[in-house]
């Protein structure tokens, strides 16, 4: 019921989305582009720019919710989120890599590609300490580790830039951005994307045995080590996708899990698809905030979303009840 | 008939021999308890048989069948078990966590079917919880928490069950409700191997006491055998008195030996 009414609010979202922009567009005239009826120019302002652009928000959104919502569960954290495991830095890197040696002059494909290429290389070397480790600590301090080194050769970068423009390149990255979308920048990472969804939804029961503790949740029959692969691959997979598309995105990841759980009873297992469905909203309502707000220059999402979302990290890591774990 | 073997468990870890070479049995139908100082190598023990460590020599098998060979789900549903660790990671009801207790059979937290359903539904009518089915975790007492972790254990409805500390930090009438609980699942087939701190509480409802002191079993069989005055000061180092009260023995203990 709770998704459904989700689902519904998200299709409200992406259409309020499709409705807002530089060209002003009726109600009825964009009733009759989804339909194929309306003006060339209506339909290619609808299928090549408002709606991949609504899309991309959506699906990033709703990959970092339904990550969060996972890695929360596997981590038995409310604070975890797709950027603890330094996935999304990896990504993030990746990108700005490309981007810095110039081959997205090659080939607009080349940053996408180098964004999943790191994020493989991130859940990896996640994926290989979990088969060693039974240690979830030792996990996120790996994540830790990551992202360091991410952010710190991504500085070096921003550092030696050659020129504005490379520069502008990487704070788009960095900050986050969903303008300019195609359908094909999200049909490449989609395949991914699948991939990391049915890791994730193939591991959602143990995930919700992990309640009680990695010990109890052993003894209830879950297989710890194939739990920590499918997830930890899972969430890689959807969470360098989604950099790949927008760059980094903070505190969706942590937000959207966090507003749903106590409308599912707590179960890690249920909050999974409202997460993905929040998520996917809050990125779309975000980006329509970006272009309703009367700045010079547009607001970068990712801005947005840590204005809006850092606060509210804030307040929930305040108010968490003390639980041993 | 369910029957969990250790045949001399040896288990090292980081250098230090944790249990050594240690060999019991637990059948269907008894309730054993096993009894030690700290550090003594208890926990280390039902690990070691669940196959949640590897033993450096000898094995820990189910019905024949070495428990590090079974995979988790088909050790859970043979033996069920009630670590002394309980953290809970998120606020969930009562009903919620005992329902996790039917994993192995597939069920799923919030959304229980048929039998894994009737079999939650016993648990907590055994444990007495029926009223507090929908309260949540975090608003329960010390006692009523200890009883919905036993309603979790027993609605796996394995054949065996490994309790490590059910009773600890428990006020007298819970622990007894606890350890009636485990009786309870040994009068009707089950196998219980329990933890238990309190010599008193385990020669008073255990069919044998298992004794272990400085990871080795030294001694195993029925209170009425193996509960004594001289090996109350060797493995507890405490000075006691052991006197007999119908078929059960009753445990004085006096002072430090």
């Amino acid at each position: 019921m709770l998704n459904i009414w989700l689902g519904a609010a998200a299709l409200l979202a992406v259409l309020a989305a499709c409705l807002i922009g530089s060209t002003p567009m009726a109600p009825g005239r964009l009733a009759a582009a989804l339909i194929g009826a309306g003006t060339p120019g209506d339909e290619i302002v609808l299928w090549e720019i408002r709606m991949p652009r609504a899309m991309a928000a959506f699906v990033v959104g709703a990959s970092l919710g339904l990550c969060g919502a996972a890695l929360q569960g596997l981590l038995r954290n409310p604070l975890a989120e797709p950027g603890i495991l330094g996935v999304s830095a990896t990504a993030a890197l990746g990108a700005t890599l490309a981007l810095f040696y110039g081959a997205a002059g090659v080939s607009a494909l080349a940053a996408p590609v180098a964004a999943i290429i790191g994020a493989i290389a991130a859940t990896f070397v996640l994926a290989f300490a979990a088969m060693r480790t039974s240690s979830v600590v030792t996990l996120i301090l790996i994540g830790v580790g990551l992202s360091s080194f991410a952010g710190a050769v991504m500085a070096l970068l921003l550092n030696l830039a050659p020129n504005p423009f490379t520069l502008s390149d990487l704070i788009n990255w960095t900050l986050g951005t969903v303008t300019n979308r195609s359908f094909g920048d999200i049909g490449l990472v989609a395949p991914f994307m699948i991939a990391g969804l049915v890791l994730i939804i193939a591991a959602r029961r143990s995930l919700s045995a992990l309640t009680l503790g990695e010990e109890a949740a052993h003894g209830l029959g879950v297989n710890l080590q194939r739990t920590r692969m499918f997830i930890v691959i899972g969430a890689g997979l959807m969470s360098g996708a989604a950099v790949s598309i927008a760059g980094a995105i903070g505190f969706v990841g942590i937000v959207a899990p966090h507003l749903v759980r106590p409308l599912v009873g707590y179960d890690p297992a249920r909050t999974l698809a409202p997460a993905a469905l929040a998520g996917g909203i809050m990125l779309v309502l975000a980006d329509i905030g970006v272009r309703l707000l009367p700045t010079p220059a547009e607001l970068r999402l990712g801005v947005v979303a840590a204005l809006i979302g850092a606060p509210l990290f804030v307040w929930i890591a305040m108010k968490r009840r003390p639980v041993n774990d | 008939m369910t029957e969990l073997k250790l045949e001399n468990l040896s288990v090292c870890v980081g250098g230090a021999t944790l249990v050594k070479d240690a060999s019991t049995r637990l059948g269907a139908g008894e309730l054993v308890a096993l009894i030690g100082p700290n550090g003594a190598g208890k926990t280390t023990l039902l690990k070691c048989a669940l196959g949640l460590l590897a033993p450096a020599s000898g094995t820990a098998t189910i019905n024949g069948v070495p428990t590090l060979n079974l995979s988790p789900v088909e050790r859970a549903r043979a033996v069920a078990y009630l670590p002394q660790m309980r953290p809970l990671a998120w606020p969930v009801r009562v009903k919620d966590v005992i329902a996790l207790g039917r994993f192995a059979y597939g069920a799923s937290m919030t959304n229980l079917k048929g039998a894994d359903a009737a079999a939650v539904k016993r648990a907590l009518a055994q444990c007495d919880l029926a009223d507090l089915a929908e309260r949540r975790m975090d608003t329960l007492s010390g006692g009523e928490l200890a009883r919905v972790h036993c309603a979790r254990a027993l609605a796996v409805e394995a054949p065996l069950l490994l309790a490590d500390e059910p009773i600890a930090s428990l006020d007298p009438r819970h622990q007894l409700a606890v350890m009636a609980l485990m009786r309870g699942f040994a009068h009707k087939g089950g196998g219980a191997l329990v933890v238990v701190h309190d010599i008193a509480i385990a020669a008073r409802f255990a069919d044998r006491l298992v004794w272990m002191k400085d990871g080795e079993i030294i001694a195993d069989g029925p209170p009425a055998q193996t509960l004594t005055r001289e090996r109350m000061r060797h493995v507890f180092e405490v000075d006691a008195t052991v006197s007999t009260d119908g078929a059960s023995s009753v445990l004085t203990i006096n002072g430090l030996a």
